[in-house]
């Protein structure tokens, strides 16, 4: 085993705080990079949607890191999507982990959510199997899906069955959100049986994520199983219907 | 203990002043009252600093209950004094004379929860701890708990949340306004601490039993002897609920093994434990027979003394926190077996 693998296992059986693994899928196709072309006119947003984005992950990261409870208990995977799914970074202790910064794939254009969502549910299964392998707690996983367009494919169709039934079953949490105005809100809407999908108001990727790691702080607060009820008057300063 | 119906939640008490920091409130005991400094907010209401060197808790306003006015007043009349123990030992009125919170000692030290319940905080706020002192912190807490208990008190949520440490010698018991008091039952729990055969019920609707107290209370040993981790933790487990209601406790007794104990350093500690203590933790988690929290005591002190005798590990590893092996049998332990003691 490289030694990465040995921290990586000592770590999982050492730290007796019952994990919360979260998944985040994040569209980067060229549309996040706030382009817009009319014909032979360009036009571009400042700042970019992309940054933006980055920006918010790295509060994230920093919020969890800085929170004496959530930093040993939250667990972050990252998949990076368009026409094609990638795991971006892989479930590990928080402490050791600079945040990422995401790249638009400009090469590869599409937008395939199903295919990043099941590469997402594959990883989380993944690390629930390590838990109960060597005995550790943990929560409900969560899955949290950001897009700005349109499926470009059928993936989702099956997918989004997957996911609603382990939503139903109490065995996955979902956080869909939706960016910009190309955002198809009912494809989101089938990945949701229990909460509407919610569209981030402009860029404000930052509130959201610091909405985001409070609720990872209170959820780490409690015992997994317990209900814990959403900061509703949080999203008001992020999202909306 | 006699199951009297618990008292109805009671009519909401008008304030139309929610009295905040720098606001003056009124004790009988104590007269004006200044509210110096924010200390912490909970579900029920703000915590405040005193002029006079004690805490306040104000209610939130919804959280103003005629049912919690008389539970406070009961609580504040038997004048409970234990060392660490926040017991109201005044209501708290506002200028305007409507019942507002409650007085109490004030409270230091950091949740056991975010201090202790994983290797590097230990580290981090404890750096010269060892196995002695985690065994004299369940030692100081239990003795309070026996005091409450003989004042016919019971905690009902036990939470490492609600326990503050200063040192492993110095604990203070906060939130006890919801203590199960009288015949005022204890309205809040979690899973962690709770038996299996009340797991999912409505706390506010029933008095818990000694034994159910008694579930807690081995659960908050188990997870100060091996920081943070949870007794039904297991290798394929589920939901600590399920774990809690299926019983599959995976430590072993003597040949009673169920092959299911946690990686990591967790089966050593487990190891080292004298036999009369992994006994007791067996009996609670796999036959619900639970020990009071007077018998509790009396094995930590006799584990203490095992330690501080070198009773156990003849190469002192029972003595760290995190050992790294199995338990070697010491020549003492050999005696006493051949010698038919054990």
């Amino acid at each position: 085993m490289s030694t990465d693998l040995v921290l990586r296992r000592e770590d999982l059986v050492h730290n007796p705080t019952p994990r919360l693994p979260i998944c985040l899928v994040l569209d980067c196709s060229p549309s996040m990079s706030g382009e817009m072309r009319y014909g032979s006119s360009v036009e571009q947003t400042n700042p970019r949607p992309i940054d933006e984005l980055n920006s918010g992950i790295e509060l994230f990261f920093n919020s969890i890191k800085e929170d004496e409870i959530a930093q040993f208990s939250a667990e972050i995977c990252l998949v990076a999507f368009s026409g094609v799914a990638e795991k971006v970074l892989d479930f590990d202790n928080i402490a050791r982990i600079e945040p990422p910064v995401l790249q638009l794939e400009m090469s590869k254009g599409g937008t395939s959510i199903g295919t990043a969502v099941n590469l997402a549910i594959e990883l989380l299964e993944e690390r629930k199997s390590e838990y109960q392998e060597v005995g550790v707690d943990f929560y409900e996983p969560w899955l949290v899906l950001m897009t700005d367009g349109q499926p470009t494919d059928d993936s989702h169709n099956d997918s989004s069955i997957k996911v609603s039934k382990l939503v139903l079953e109490s065995r996955l949490q979902v956080f869909p959100i939706g960016i910009g105005h190309g955002v198809d809100m009912d494809i989101l809407k089938s990945f949701s049986p229990k909460r509407d999908p919610l569209k981030l108001q402009g860029l404000r990727f930052r509130e959201f994520f610091e909405w985001l790691s409070k609720s990872v702080s209170n959820t780490s607060q409690s015992i997994p199983g317990e209900e814990i009820p959403l900061d509703l008057e949080g999203i008001k300063g992020w999202g909306a219907l | 203990m006699d199951r009297r119906p618990p008292k109805l939640r009671g009519n909401l008490i008008n304030s139309s002043i929610i009295p905040d920091r720098g606001d003056y409130v009124i004790s009988p005991e104590f007269g004006n009252v200044k509210l110096l400094k924010f200390i912490d907010q909970g579900g029920e209401g703000k915590i405040f600093e005193t002029d006079t060197g004690h805490a306040v808790k104000i209610y939130f306003r919804d959280k103003l209950t005629s049912r919690k006015y008389h539970k406070l007043k009961l609580m504040v009349d038997k004048a409970i004094d234990i060392k660490g123990i926040c017991w109201p030992i005044s209501l708290i009125y506002s200028e305007k004379g409507s019942f507002v919170g409650y007085l109490m000692p004030k409270a230091n030290g950091k949740p056991m929860q975010k201090c202790m319940f994983v290797p590097p905080l230990i580290a981090k706020y404890f750096p010269h701890w060892n196995r002695k002192h985690l065994v004299q912190l369940a030692i100081t807490w239990l003795e309070k708990v026996v005091a409450l208990h003989h004042q016919d008190v019971i905690i009902g949520d036990i939470n490492p949340l609600n326990f503050l440490l200063e040192s492993e010698n110095s604990i203070y018991f906060v939130d006890t306004d919801s203590y199960q008091f009288d015949d005022f039952p204890c309205p809040v729990g979690t899973i962690n601490f709770t038996a299996p055969e009340i797991q999912g019920s409505n706390f506010s609707s029933f008095l818990r039993t000694n034994d159910h107290e008694y579930f807690a209370i081995a659960t908050l040993i188990f997870m100060i002897l091996m920081p943070g981790k949870t007794p039904y933790s297991h290798i394929g487990g589920e939901s600590p609920k399920d774990n809690i209601i299926k019983g599959v406790f995976s430590y072993p007794l003597g040949e009673r093994s169920n092959k299911k104990t946690p990686n990591g350093p967790w089966r050593f500690i487990w190891s080292h434990f004298p036999y009369k203590v992994k006994k007791a933790f067996f009996e609670c988690f796999n036959e619900n027979k639970r020990l009071s929290s007077s018998d509790w005591l009396l094995l930590m002190r006799q584990y203490k003394y095992a330690l501080d005798e070198n009773h156990l590990d003849p190469e002192g590893e029972s003595e760290k926190i995190l050992p790294k092996r199995h338990k070697l049998i010491s020549e003492y332990a050999r005696d006493k077996f051949n010698a038919g003691e054990e």
